[in-house]
């Protein structure tokens, strides 16, 4: 046996075999991560973000136009001939469209303000899921709550509370935390049925843990906003 | 022992080995940092529904806006503007529960209990993916409905009027509700239909609210 071919030389060969494989493969990599075509990766990520915010601003100035419409229909119904309409037909119709939530409603009620933990540790518990706002206002609705709002989005019949990733969606718009529930109803019978809700029990246990906040106070003087989206019903046959 | 000639060799292969692993690593660092938390998929989701929120507003302003014209329009006669008033009427009965209605939809059948969280979750993903109107075993599912109520029952047939294949495809779909509710003793079955009804159910009532017109 050679000199050369000592146990040692051999160890020595193959690591640097070893070592000039790993560094092949990266420079490899490395090239192939480099362009043909002078390329943006950050381009499409901006213009996405820049369309979001133009349809965000259409979907404020939309809105904004829907409430101005209905509170002139609303103007122009009270002010109509009493040949069309009686006084009786025209509190109906003011009634109906009070339960549907597009009009404005005052009274006493409760305000629950649900926000993310403030400690360092972020975990699955220290944050205000749409699942937790989706089980407040279903335990709200149970409790005999007559209108429920999630900071200024009226929650009506066809709301859904969604999400994408950290951002909560009601009736569509962005929502971030603090989130502000309010809800007209008796308040005392709206703050003891949430205190003893089987539903809310995870969400209170969260709460007492200090990983997230829940404040419950009751009020006597809350304005929930009209609901200012869509309302149609499209498929309906006849 | 290694000779000098070996060392030298070892330690530039080891540099530049060195040298690409920091290179990738601040290159993805970078990478995330303007990417994070917001990716092109979900900033392009938030868009994909923001266009189709934003066509059913603008549908709505021109609805709102012939409404207007039609309520303002002098020379509309008593009878139009009664016939509007029915229209308008009949709208928000069917909205509140005062009136049933009938229509295109689907009909899901679950067999199997399900839990108070699943229930919720349910009704909110089928509002989400747009329903005119539901119902859960006969029984109109309007705001005030408590959900509890519907937990733990042995079946459940929900009856959505809405666009049915829209409907059924985004249930069904992997990944989607279905999906994430189901588990192996469930069995959950949704049928399209032209024909469904959904019956009237109690409106709510307006105690403690005070009714604001400014």
């Amino acid at each position: 046996m050679k000199k050369s071919d000592s146990p040692k030389v051999i160890a020595l060969r193959s690591l640097i075999a070893l070592l000039c494989i790993i560094l092949g493969i990266l420079i490899a990599g490395q090239l192939r991560s480099v362009p043909l075509r002078v390329t943006n990766p950050v381009a499409p990520y901006a213009s996405l973000k820049e369309t979001r915010d133009d349809l965000s601003q259409e979907q404020n100035e939309l809105k904004e136009e829907i409430k101005t419409l209905q509170k002139e229909i609303s103007a122009v119904q009270l002010n109509m001939n009493r040949n069309v309409l009686s006084e009786k037909q025209m509190t109906e119709l003011n009634l109906k469209k009070a339960r549907s939530g597009v009009t404005k409603l005052n009274g006493p009620g409760v305000i629950i303000t649900l926000d993310d933990g403030s400690g360092k540790t972020v975990t699955e518990d220290t944050i205000i899921h749409a699942a937790d706002l989706r089980d407040v206002v279903n335990a709200l609705w149970a409790a005999g709550a007559e209108a429920v709002a999630v900071n200024g989005q009226r929650i009506v019949s066809n709301t859904a509370i969604d999400c994408i990733v950290n951002t909560i969606l009601i009736n569509d718009v962005r929502l971030t935390n603090p989130y502000r529930i309010e809800a007209i109803g008796r308040p005392d019978a709206l703050a003891d049925f949430l205190n003893d809700a089987v539903s809310l029990s995870i969400l209170r246990t969260r709460s007492d843990r200090g990983e997230i906040i829940n404040r419950l106070e009751k009020n006597d003087d809350l304005t929930l906003p009209e609901f200012d989206g869509s309302l149609e019903i499209n498929w309906r046959s006849g | 022992m290694f000779k000098k000639n070996d060392y030298i060799i070892l330690s530039v292969i080891c540099f530049f080995l060195g040298l690409f692993i920091y290179m990738q690593y601040r290159g993805a660092q970078e990478y995330s940092r303007v990417i994070q938390p917001e990716t092109n998929a979900i900033v392009a989701l938030e868009v994909s529904k923001l266009t189709k929120t934003n066509a059913n507003l603008r549908q709505e302003v021109r609805k709102l806006t012939t409404d207007l014209d039609t309520y303002k329009n002098s020379s509309a006669s008593e009878q139009e503007l009664y016939q509007k008033y029915l229209k308008d009427t009949e709208k928000f009965d069917i909205i509140n529960g005062e009136k049933g209605a009938s229509g295109r939809g689907i009909k899901i059948i679950i067999e199997g209990q399900m839990l108070v969280p699943q229930m919720v979750d349910l009704v909110n993903a089928i509002k989400n993916i747009g329903s005119d109107l539901l119902s859960i075993n006969g029984q109109r599912i309007l705001l005030t409905a408590n959900l509890v109520n519907f937990a733990h029952q042995d079946k459940l047939q929900i009856t959505v009027l809405g666009n049915s294949k829209l409907l059924k495809s985004a249930i069904e779909r992997k990944g989607g509700i279905v999906e994430q509710i189901s588990t192996k003793e469930m069995k959950i079955s949704i049928e399209e239909s032209e024909d469904l009804s959904v019956p009237a159910g109690a409106p709510i009532q307006l105690i403690q609210a005070r009714i604001i017109n400014d």
